[in-house]
């Protein structure tokens, strides 16, 4: 029977074919596997979430949305794994590239001076009180220095979003951002829409009636507090307007 | 679905809610150098209040001076004379929540009375809880 098997399907021309036809019929599984186990492919987008505007508005805004959701899957993996993704050829070149990307997400305002952002920066000194201990002191241009106090482990909602990972090494910019974001998203204040993203690492979102546009908050990197773009000046502030308080997003 | 929420959903600053027209902010059209007078009524004391203004023109505020401002329930006096150049004037409400300042989330909204003369009043809500009045101020406009 195998002999006949042979003879008929796997002699001469046929031999091509069948080896053609299996490959097709494979490639044809793995595309139908593939479509189906993307869930963010082809997806529903509500109303609320669906974006207006010009065509390059609505591309720019898809391709955002689109980065910020793999923003706020690979900080979860950093969270849980210390890297960006369980892929077995991911390197660390890759891991680089990956955490910049998702640094690039939140751009530094252009109203900062640069000079600024070259002075060192204090972690963990979030009050006037004083109380929360010093997380660590952070200079561009050497490496971190970790205090003692320095919480570390594996970081889950409801952590200091500055915890370090178990071997020490501080938070991204992008990873801090989503804990800020987690966090915070069971505070009533955003609402329910805005509460949802922030429950998966994203930003919340305003309309800005001043400009017309629709705003994401941003973090403030050496206090971990969620804030906006902007200052408002009080004429009546005594001594530092604390309320002026400006994002400093990188 | 919240005003806040509609606000983005419909690209507007202004929807109609719960029997409400709700304002994110309203603008003043300002055909002469002004003095806005901001008369605060009342402020929730849960946490600070405020009234930004924003112009395309300077604002000054006895010797400060600036296109930004906000006027805090727990720093201004119950009532500021602003001096405004003619042009736009906008006005909204902020709060201060975790040392930052926020404003247009969640049940954050203003209602604007109809004018009497030259004075207004406005009703608004900051981004916590249902909408209510946490903020209310009156408006008088005059020419400087």
């Amino acid at each position: 029977m195998i002999g006949e098997f042979i003879d008929e399907i796997l002699s001469g021309d046929r031999v091509v074919f069948s080896f053609v036809s299996v490959w097709v019929i494979a490639g044809t599984i793995w595309i139908v596997l593939d479509w189906l186990g993307n869930t963010s492919r082809g997806r529903f987008v509500p109303e609320a979430e669906q974006h207006h505007g010009t065509r390059a508005e609505r591309l720019e805004a898809r391709r955002r949305q689109r980065a910020e959701d793999d923003a706020a899957v690979r900080s979860t993996l950093r969270d849980a794994y210390g890297t960006s993704s369980l892929r077995v050829t991911w390197t660390t070149s890759h891991e680089t590239v990956a955490i910049d990307a998702d640094n690039q997400l939140v751009r530094p305002d252009p109203r900062r001076p640069a000079a600024s952002l070259r002075e060192p920066v204090r972690l963990g000194t979030f009050s006037e009180s004083g109380v929360e201990p010093l997380l660590g002191t952070f200079d561009p241009d050497t490496p971190f220095i970790v205090e003692s106090a320095m919480p570390r482990g594996r970081w889950s909602v409801g952590a200091d979003p500055l915890m370090l990972s178990r071997s020490g090494k501080p938070p991204t910019a992008a990873t801090l951002r989503a804990r800020v974001w987690k966090n915070h998203a069971g505070d009533p204040m955003w609402g329910p829409a805005n509460q949802e993203r922030m429950r998966a690492g994203r930003p919340p979102q305003r309309h800005n009636p001043l400009t017309g546009k629709v705003e994401t908050a941003v973090v403030d990197l050496r206090t971990a507090r969620p804030g906006w773009r902007g200052e408002l000046r009080d004429p009546f502030a005594t001594v530092t307007d604390t309320a002026d308080t400006e994002a400093d997003s990188a | 679905m919240t005003a806040a929420e509609r606000w983005i959903d419909e690209r507007t600053s202004s929807v109609d809610h719960d029997g409400d027209t709700v304002h994110a902010a309203v603008t003043v059209d300002l055909n002469v150098d002004s003095i806005v007078t901001v008369r605060r009524l009342h402020a929730t004391d849960e946490r600070p209040q405020g009234l930004a203004l924003d112009a395309d023109q300077s604002l000054m505020v006895g010797d400060v001076t600036n296109a930004r401002m906000v006027l805090w329930s727990h720093s201004a006096p119950d009532e500021v004379e602003i001096v405004a150049r003619a042009g736009r004037l906008t006005l909204w409400n902020v709060w201060e929540a975790d040392g930052a300042v926020h404003a247009w989330v969640g049940a954050a909204g203003m209602l604007l009375d109809d004018p009497a003369g030259d004075t207004t009043r406005l009703r608004a809500s900051d981004g916590f809880g249902d909408r209510t009045i946490d903020l209310e101020v009156e408006i008088r406009i005059r020419a400087a």
